[in-house]
């Protein structure tokens, strides 16, 4: 019992790190990366012609912070997935430490990260069949 | 039977430890977990920018090795995997770029991007 509370706990504290991380690039972003950096298309999908496994991650981003769930989803899948699996995490372990001992901290299990790739797997094979096979662009 | 008693010979009484390798955690550690979604991480953001995936193939890779210390698993593996294929996804873009990339600015600026 005690080894995987300190597994919950690593991933907590690593959480903190990713979300610090998170806020500082995009307050980098916003106040002066955003005027610097060059507007260009997506390279892979210009010089390629498919999609990368990333495709549509920042548009899905974009729609999760502006509460459109459906279109994030659309977007990129991965992205509200992950937000849900993290946020769930996060404030479950966060209100526990916090002193809501009711609320249990949600456990990690291996599985998300299986699905996660999954998810990449599934989305960029589809939306690539969708392309080539009947030319319908996202 | 009476040399055995003689000679105090303990061996035969030890019972045999075969506890010693269950008891490891069969629970990846939180390095390798993290390793695994910095490769990922630097996959999918490595076909955008090469740097991304050049700096979080590294940072995977370090988390990797760090996590796979004391004890492997699965996922630590994983994530070294796909570490290194961020960062070799990441060399591979910046050497495309050096081969195709003046033939490729212009093809961008004949399209109405500006540099």
């Amino acid at each position: 019992m005690k080894k995987e509370k300190e597994l919950e706990d690593q991933l907590f504290d690593i959480g903190l790190v990713f979300l610090f991380v998170f806020i500082v690039i995009v307050v980098f972003y916003k106040s002066i990366l955003k005027s610097v950096i060059y507007v260009r298309p997506c390279l892979f999908s210009t010089f390629l012609g498919i999609y990368c496994p990333g495709c549509g991650g920042t548009r899905a981003i974009d729609a999760l912070f502006h509460g459109h769930f459906i279109k994030a989803l659309w977007y990129h899948p991965l992205v509200p997935y992950a937000a849900m699996i993290y946020g769930g995490f996060m404030i479950s372990h966060a209100l526990n430490r916090l002193g809501i001992k009711k609320v249990k901290g949600w456990k990690f299990h291996n599985w998300y990260l299986y699905v996660a790739v999954g998810i990449i797997a599934v989305n960029f094979i589809l939306k690539n069949l969708l392309r080539i096979g009947f030319g319908i662009m996202m | 039977m009476d040399e055995q008693n003689n000679y105090q010979d303990n061996t035969a009484y030890v019972p045999y430890q075969t506890t010693v390798v269950e008891e490891r955690s069969n629970k990846a550690n939180g390095l390798q977990i993290a390793s695994l979604v910095v490769g990922i991480c630097a996959i999918v953001l490595g076909c955008c920018w090469a740097y991304f995936g050049l700096i979080l193939g590294i940072i995977g890779i370090v988390l990797a090795v760090l996590g796979n210390k004391n004890g492997k698993h699965g996922i630590g593996t994983a994530g070294l995997v796909c570490s290194i294929v961020g960062l070799a996804l990441g060399v591979i873009w910046i050497i495309l770029a050096a081969i195709f990339g003046a033939a490729a600015m212009q093809m961008l600026q004949e399209m109405g991007y500006s540099f």
